[in-house]
């Protein structure tokens, strides 16, 4: 468990975004899952705090919400990418990749020697 | 636009908070389900897996707490509920309250009317010219202050002779009059004043010119009046009138000049006589950096001759 990172501040809305983009539709649960699974196990995510997110980004209109049957035959409520959404998610992706770019230059500044 | 939507969105989520709340109730105890099967599918106990759960959820009352204070506009209800809270205090404590309405809404208005005071005749000088400048003339009698009303041929003297005034100016006290004309009659409020009063004032006419020469009076009517009734009024009321005007009436920042020794007599003035056989009182205009006491003796001296 000592391992294993929180989420930064601000990133828990791209990785939603782009694991409903990648996954297609998924409820609350299945995309919490599959978050850390994409991580790698490596992040410690609370999963009390998606839901905050997810109602956030509803709010905005990047993502809508229906209700439905799980695989498991369990009502869920599923959430799906909005076409604002999948603007969104380059834009964010396309910023995030930028960042890291940057910083990357700070922590391995001998490559651009 | 996002963060509009946002806002109008949280702004709506007030009024279904309740609907809202059994939603997300309904939304987190499928999540809670969706894990627990997946913990007994992993070899848990129903119970282990449930708990398991919940502590990777963080607590369900968190979760929705987290939820409802993003749903909604947390300050704006709190500022809802405090405002209705308030309002419930002071209905039930209905004396207390009347008491403190009166109060501050006697303070408000006691204030505003000192400032509006205060604004007009301290802060914003009257619109005559050079206010400094505008004398009030008194009488003295046995060495006191008296009156500022004397005979016209006194009143005639002193305009017409004296050095240290660019003019002097007569009005008398407020006037009612009724005004027919063709329509219903009304009661207005003037003034009569010299023919030269607005020259002196360094006022400025609205409408119509004042007529008259010596003798003749002007009238001035108040805010309020209609220009045309006034003039109507004016019309009947003496030969002399074509004056049509509304103004305001402001000289209370003229200031005394007393003339020594002048008898105050009330008496003839024809000046006024066609509005009521009044004397009027008198205002004079220094010249500019005249000195009072100058303006004074000399008027004094014409006084005491007339």
């Amino acid at each position: 468990m000592g391992d294993k990172t929180d989420v930064w501040q601000g990133t828990l809305a791209l990785m939603i975004l782009r694991t409903l983009e990648t996954m297609g539709e998924q409820h609350g649960y299945g995309l919490a899952r599959r978050i850390e699974q994409t991580s790698g196990d490596l992040l410690q995510l609370n999963y009390g705090t998606l839901y905050p997110a997810l109602l956030k980004l509803e709010q905005e209109g990047a993502i809508r919400s229906h209700w439905g049957v799980s695989e498991n035959n369990r009502k869920a409520k599923f959430y799906e990418l909005t076409k604002a959404g999948h603007r969104q998610v380059k834009k964010a992706a396309a910023e995030w990749e930028q960042t890291t770019a940057i910083l990357a230059r700070f922590l391995n500044p001998a490559e651009e020697a | 636009m996002r963060t509009i939507r946002s806002i109008a969105l949280r702004f709506f989520g007030l009024f279904r908070s309740r609907r809202t709340d059994a939603d997300f109730s309904a939304e987190l105890e499928s999540h809670i389900a969706l894990h627990t099967d997946d913990g007994i599918r992993a070899g848990l106990s129903p119970k282990e897996a449930r708990r398991q759960a919940l502590i990777r959820l963080g607590g369900a009352e968190q979760t929705r707490q987290a939820h409802r204070e993003r749903r909604t506009l947390p300050w704006l209800e709190s500022l809802v509920r405090d405002f209705t809270y308030g309002l419930r205090t002071l209905g039930k404590h209905r004396v207390v309250t009347a008491i403190a309405i009166l109060s501050i809404g006697l303070g408000i208005g006691a204030n505003a009317t000192i400032f509006s005071m205060v604004s007009r005749f301290v802060l914003r000088p009257a619109p005559v010219g050079d206010p400094s400048t505008l004398l009030t003339l008194k009488t003295m009698h046995d060495g006191d202050e008296c009156c500022n009303d004397f005979p016209l041929p006194i009143f005639n003297d002193v305009r017409d002779q004296t050095k240290s005034f660019s003019g002097i100016a007569a009005y008398d006290e407020i006037l009612p009059a009724s005004i027919g004309g063709s329509g219903e009659p009304e009661r207005v409020w003037g003034q009569a004043v010299s023919a030269n009063f607005f020259d002196v004032l360094e006022l400025p006419m609205m409408v119509g010119r004042a007529a008259g020469n010596g003798g003749a009076a002007g009238v001035a009517a108040g805010h309020g009046a209609h220009g045309h009734r006034v003039g109507a009024w004016m019309a009947r009321c003496m030969d002399a009138f074509e004056t049509r005007f509304e103004l305001p009436l402001r000289h209370s920042t003229a200031r005394r000049i007393h003339l020594r020794d002048c008898a105050a007599a009330a008496g003839d003035d024809r000046a006024c006589s066609l509005l009521g056989s009044r004397t009027p009182r008198r205002i004079g205009r220094s010249h500019a950096g005249a000195a009072h006491g100058v303006a004074c003796t000399a008027s004094s001296r014409m006084l005491n001759s007339g």
